[in-house]
């Protein structure tokens, strides 16, 4: 490095900068299914935080009471957060586990046997989805679906809006007023040669995606090539999956939120305490997403105003990045 | 009563947390695409892990622990997601996606050229290298905020900082404009 590149060079950075912002806006996702995952994880660290912390508060007060360090707590000494989900909350129907979802979805696929499940999970999380990898003897196929409570239809009503060549995106809606859109997605960068995700979603009129998805290859493995030329279920195939009457009652036994029963240490019948957390609003949630990706320009989000009467202000989500941050720890106490 | 009432400002904070979620993942996944260097998988796993984790923050009240509150949530959330890319990258091999990756559907750039040189040069540099230049130039941050995110002192992002460009300049060349057109 030459001696000159150790002092600032305002130009550079300039232009540097202004390289990025160019770069870094022709990134885009889809951003419901990394919402509810992070939210549904968010949960989980929040139930062991509280678990770990509701612990260690029990442990003290006996210790402080009777100076005897045994914790008469369910779970053998430690504080429990068990999460259970009811059929309540709109949910019309008993809860289908994460196997029972597989077990419906996967006789819909092509004739062959499941080599690996990666997930399965049911409608008590509120958004069920399988990840599996399936074998019909012409190559190895990873499969993701999910349901997910809420619409990432552009206002315009456009499901291809944002596909671009070479891409094919094609459109349909069925006679209930529901989209589909079937993407066949190419090569991205990054994935090896060939790499080909196809998928079919349905946005149903009653505020749910089914999204199919299926990889020519096994997605986890960055660098792993592919297993055959193309995935094993046509478009049309795809459409009649996710369209299949079989969801409507996995549909139906998805809460309009989450009900979750916290058993604790607390004040009550032998020193556990229970509640419950939601139902919530149904008319407040989910809220209509907006996606925000507007090519180019940054998000400027136009979000839905809360309703209802305890809705508080949202917080600021479109200020600048700069200004005083207010760090909490971090990393948050964990377990 | 009391429970309701407690309860309605739960669902409330979720609709928030939600809000707020969806309206700032664009820009937070743009951010990790460029952290971990074009990974658009890793880059997913980022953002949820990042959310996940202000999630737990997010209505953390209790009598046990005094509520906290974060201030500023949209640049808080890119002060985890550096951090969590920080932090990954030493536990990274062990670890399952949370979900598997999405629709791409709108990854096909506009800017192809650049975004690839940009992308792979990024790639080739060491991950705080990188931190300190998407909190810099990116995120625009400047070198006091970068420092307290990076828990490093002002002249040491400073350098860090002259060093990374330099870096990136050796592998971009000197004219980024003229890249950019291409």
């Amino acid at each position: 490095m030459s001696e000159d590149r150790e002092l600032p060079d305002t130009q550079y950075e300039q232009d540097f900068s202004a390289a990025m912002a160019r770069a870094g806006e022709t990134f885009h996702t889809e951003t419901v299914p990394l919402v509810d995952t992070a939210w549904s994880y968010g949960r989980r660290l929040r139930r062991r935080r509280r678990a770990a912390m509701v612990a260690g508060a029990a442990a003290l007060a006996l210790v402080g009471v009777g100076g005897v360090a045994v914790a008469d707590l369910p779970g053998g000494g430690t504080g429990r957060v068990a999460a259970a989900g009811t059929p309540s909350a709109g949910a019309t129907a008993a809860p289908v586990s994460g196997q029972e979802f597989l077990d419906l979805f996967t006789p819909l696929l092509p004739a062959g046997s499941v080599v690996q499940v990666g997930e399965a999970r049911g409608t008590e999380s509120g958004s069920p989805q399988i990840r599996l990898t399936h074998d019909d003897g012409s190559g190895l196929v990873q499969y993701l679906f999910s349901i997910t409570h809420g619409r990432s239809v552009p206002d315009n009503g456009d499901g291809c809006a944002y596909a671009t060549a070479p891409d094919t995106c094609t459109q349909s809606v069925t006679a209930d007023g529901s989209l589909v859109v079937l993407y066949q997605a190419g090569t991205r960068d990054g994935e090896p040669a060939g790499a080909k995700m196809w998928s079919a979603k349905l946005d149903t009129k009653s505020g749910y995606e089914l999204l199919l998805q299926e990889w020519n290859r096994e997605p986890l493995e960055q660098g792993a090539g592919i297993t055959r030329v193309d995935p094993p279920l046509t478009p049309d195939r795809m459409a009649e999956v996710v369209t299949d009457q079989r969801w409507t009652g996995v549909l139906a036994a998805i809460p309009k939120y989450p009900v979750v029963t916290v058993h604790t240490a607390g004040s009550g019948t032998n020193g556990v305490e229970s509640w419950t957390v939601g139902p919530f609003d149904p008319t407040t949630f989910p809220r209509p997403w907006t996606r925000q990706e507007s090519g180019g320009a940054s998000p400027s989000p136009a979000l839905p105003s809360p309703t209802g009467p305890s809705a508080p202000k949202p917080p600021p989500l479109d200020g600048p990045l700069s200004g005083p941050v207010t760090l909490p720890a971090f990393p948050p106490a964990g377990p | 009563m009391a429970r309701e009432s407690q309860l309605r400002t739960k669902a409330g904070r979720d609709d928030d947390f939600r809000a707020f979620a969806t309206a700032r993942t664009p820009h937070l996944y743009r951010t990790a695409c460029l952290l971990v260097g074009g990974d658009t998988h890793l880059a997913e796993d980022l953002v949820q892990e990042a959310l996940g984790r202000i999630y737990a923050q997010w209505h953390r009240t209790s009598w046990l622990v005094p509520r906290e509150r974060i201030d500023n949530p949209a640049g808080y959330a890119h002060t985890v997601l550096v951090r969590a890319f920080l932090s990954h990258r030493s536990r990274r091999s062990s670890g399952e996606r949370p979900v598997d990756s999405v629709p791409d559907s709108a990854a096909r750039e506009s800017d192809p050229a650049l975004r690839l040189a940009l992308v792979d040069a990024l790639a080739r540099l060491a991950p705080r290298d990188r931190a300190v230049l998407v909190l810099r130039f990116w995120e625009d941050r400047s070198v006091e905020q970068t420092a307290e995110v990076l828990r490093r002192s002002p002249g040491a992002v400073r350098t860090q900082t002259v060093r990374a460009l330099g870096r990136i300049r050796a592998v971009l060349g000197d004219d980024l404009r003229e890249l950019a057109d291409h």
